[in-house]
């Protein structure tokens, strides 16, 4: 049987029709309003150059007393964590009970070109991390690392065991050299520092591209069609329209550490080695002695889960337990099952311990 | 209406529907026009439409529901570009006439003329860098690529719009094609003599370069070519999978999603291939490599006319990191001298204490310390009773003195 039921006249009726709403839809998009980036409410409580520390309104009376530090990843913005009131890992945590703070890297440019992994962990973090101990009159915080974030964390905690009571790591590489990572197959040939030589800071473009060259035709052509079946529904365009705004605000990323972090992390697969050194000191994963609590995605396609898993193995801690989501990297946070089940579990495992 | 698509009581109709189509899509981005919206040709919505999308939103700004709007009319774009490919491919298909059960032969054919656009040259290659999505140029190889090699136009889109990448010089150098490259090569091996010698070799060094980055994308677009035939072969067995199984396509949104999915598949086995991996990293390290050249060609000359060059902003910038860290030390070793660390730390060290259960202990002894109170306040009844309390209160009282108290008492002793 021939498998075409298409013809002319039904082709361009079906046409006209994606036609219609596409312009019907104007009249949506007119109405829809300014797209908000993070929707709890937040307090600027620690400035750092173009770092800003955000506190969080507690939404319980009594806060758990050890608060928690949320480190995102230097590629996209934090507010993904706090996307809409429905979809918001910030706002779970809150309403378990938590004290949230979150680290907003800013928007580095030509003048921060020369910023490397230290400035970042042993200087950005650690500060935010002192601040919060002072502001607290705690010794240590609770660490909650995202991603890149997340790897960060591991760096910061391993280097300041001290200072960090418990440690969550979300969606997090740990071993960069598992057979499924796309990401650390792209650059294990390039030329970094030929890269970062020449372009200085990397633009955030470039890395847009390279997330979209994963799913080219779903992510630049398909998704855009199906959205015109949300065109008469303003909140679903709104949410639509946050998430669009998040994929495509990039920063440029700081040359020297993506320099550092693209050949030790990805290249060299240095976190397991254990031969990344930030600032004058190596990164020793066995120093990770504090609770460790691994949050990862059994559909992620950035962060595979065996690179998340592989953490188990070589941290020191003698108290680590993983949550295993059913869902990819974006929607371990965003998604309407995350809700329920993520920030219960994080806070739950966190007032366990203190 | 006959069952069979391509029955001639449509097919009438058809072919002069389909001119219209041809004659809008042409029309579209070429011509002003007014009051399209209530023409009597059927196919006016799309250029009407273009239209009023686009004034609300340019000129064309960052915002999501602009970027939105715009991959909107990309995708719609697309979607109506592969209507008309689907068509066309209709279209030689039923010049054969009687289908019946030869549409799998025609299918073949019309798949295999699909394939043929990624084998034949690099007329794509040649203009890939500027002109997707030209709509003037309608049916012809480089759109038709563009249209089937979405990863390419994904890189074109940001090679476009990010003007780190993008300027004349680069794109002249993917444009320019053979003969180009042979001017090159001639000047190429011409030897630098007297004063300029050095401004020549530089120049000479970018063109060598710019000669290997033109390989290395065009090594690039060969394999995501190859993708795209794999997918068309892909699609072709899916279709033919359908016919077997006496289903069909009931719209052209279902096409559109086998496209993709069949796209998606096939690019998916291209992009996880070490060949893939080496090839895409040298197309980058090539350009990069022409980018660093021609930055270093514009350092010298503004270097020539007294103004500001990368090397000297870098060198800036760097002192600026250097002493960021030098103030954030001076600023923590100041606050650690006005002593603010001390509170955490103690703070820390009651948590300690508390997690030791220290509490615990200071109830035990403040609970015994109550006894002896008790015990030396309650009424003396023996002489041996006085005795042992006495000796209490004394111990309680050395205890309680000040260590150099206690250590002159010996002393005081000994005299």
């Amino acid at each position: 049987m021939f498998p075409f039921a298409i013809n002319p006249e039904k082709a361009v009726e079906e046409l006209s029709r994606f036609n219609q709403k596409l312009a019907a839809g104007v009249k949506t998009f007119s109405e829809v309003g300014p797209i908000e980036s993070g929707i709890s409410p937040k307090e600027v409580v620690f400035r750092d150059d173009k770092v800003t520390l955000y506190h969080y309104i507690p939404r319980t009376d009594n806060p758990h007393r050890v608060p928690v530090l949320v480190v995102y990843a230097l590629v996209n913005r934090p507010y993904m964590t706090d996307i809409q009131e429905d979809r918001s890992m910030i706002r779970g945590l809150l309403d378990e009970g938590m004290d949230v703070y979150l680290i907003d890297w800013g928007y580095p440019d030509a003048s921060d070109r020369y910023l490397g992994l230290d400035d970042y962990i042993n200087g950005y973090i650690r500060r935010c991390v002192d601040f919060i101990r002072d502001r607290h009159d705690i010794y240590r915080v609770n660490i909650l690392g995202i991603c890149q974030g997340g790897a960060f964390s591991l760096c910061f905690s391993a280097l300041h065991p001290d200072r960090v009571r418990n440690l969550v790591t979300m969606v997090t590489p740990v071993d960069f050299h598992t057979p499924d990572n796309l990401l650390s197959q792209w650059v294990r040939n390039l030329d970094i520092d030929l890269l970062v030589d020449t372009m200085g800071n990397i633009p955030g473009d470039l890395l847009n591209v390279t997330f979209l060259s994963m799913n080219p035709y779903r992510l630049t052509g398909q998704k855009y069609l199906d959205m015109v079946d949300l065109l008469d529904d303003k909140v679903k365009l709104k949410n639509f329209l946050r998430m669009e705004k998040w994929i495509f605000d990039s920063p440029d990323q700081a040359g020297e550490a993506f320099r550092q972090f693209i050949k030790d992390f990805f290249q060299k697969n240095g976190l397991i080695k254990g031969n990344i050194k930030i600032g004058e000191r190596r990164v020793d994963l066995a120093n990770i002695t504090m609770p460790v609590l691994n949050v990862y995605a059994t559909k992620d396609h950035l962060v595979p889960p065996d690179a998340s898993k592989a953490l188990k193995q070589y941290v020191g801690s003698s108290d680590y337990q993983e949550v295993a989501f059913n869902g990819g990297h974006i929607g371990v946070y965003v998604s309407g099952r995350s809700q329920k089940e993520i920030p219960p579990a994080i806070a739950n495992w966190l007032k366990e311990r203190g | 209406m006959n069952n069979n698509p391509f029955s001639t009581d449509w097919m009438s109709g058809w072919n002069t529907l389909q001119r219209k189509m041809w004659e809008d899509w042409s029309d579209v981005t070429q011509s002003s026009w007014t009051n399209a919206w209530q023409t009597e040709n059927p196919m006016n919505f799309f250029r009407d439409g273009m239209s009023r999308w686009q004034n609300p939103f340019s000129p064309p700004t960052q915002k999501p529901e602009a970027m939105a709007m715009r991959h909107a009319m990309g995708s719609m774009e697309e979607f109506m570009r592969m209507g008309r490919e689907v068509f066309k491919v209709f279209q030689g298909m039923s010049e054969g006439a009687n289908l019946g059960q030869e549409w799998t032969a025609q299918l073949d054919k019309a798949i295999q003329q699909a394939k043929a656009m990624f084998t034949q040259g690099n007329e794509s290659l040649y203009g890939a860098m500027g002109n997707f999505g030209n709509m003037g140029k309608m049916g012809n190889m480089e759109e038709m690529t563009a249209f089937w090699s979405r990863p390419m136009k994904a890189w074109s889109d940001f090679m476009g719009s990010n003007p780190a990448f993008s300027n004349d010089t680069m794109r002249a150098l993917l444009a320019g094609g053979p003969a180009t490259e042979e001017a090159l090569s001639r000047f190429l091996s011409m030897p630098g003599l007297g004063l300029n010698r050095e401004k020549q070799e530089k120049i000479q060094e970018g063109m060598r370069l710019s000669l290997e980055y033109r390989k290395a994308f065009e090594e690039f677009q060969k394999l995501m070519n190859e993708s795209s035939k794999r997918a068309l072969d892909l699609m072709h067995r899916k279709l033919l999978e359908m016919g077997a199984e006496g289903k069909s396509m009931e719209t052209m949104r279902d096409l559109y999603v086998l496209w993709v999915d069949c796209n998606e598949e096939a690019n998916a086995s291209t992009v996880t291939s070490k060949e893939f991996n080496e090839i895409n990293s040298r197309m980058m390290n090539a350009m990069m490599r022409v980018r660093r050249n021609m930055a270093e060609m514009m350092d010298n000359s503004l270097a020539a006319v007294n103004l500001p060059t990368r090397r000297e902003l870098d060198s800036a910038h760097r002192q600026i990191s250097t002493l960021r860290r030098r103030i954030s030390a001076v600023e923590e070793s100041l606050h650690e001298l006005q002593g603010k660390d001390a509170t955490s730390e103690i703070n820390t060290l009651r948590d300690d204490m508390e997690k030791l259960g220290v509490r615990r202990l200071r109830e035990e002894l403040t609970a015994l310390k109550q006894q002896v109170e008790e015990a030396l306040t309650a009424p003396v009844d023996t002489g041996a009773e006085s005795a042992d309390k006495s000796a209490i209160k004394k111990t309680v009282r050395i205890g309680n003195a000040r260590p150099q108290q206690a250590a002159a008492a010996p002393a005081q002793k000994g005299e």
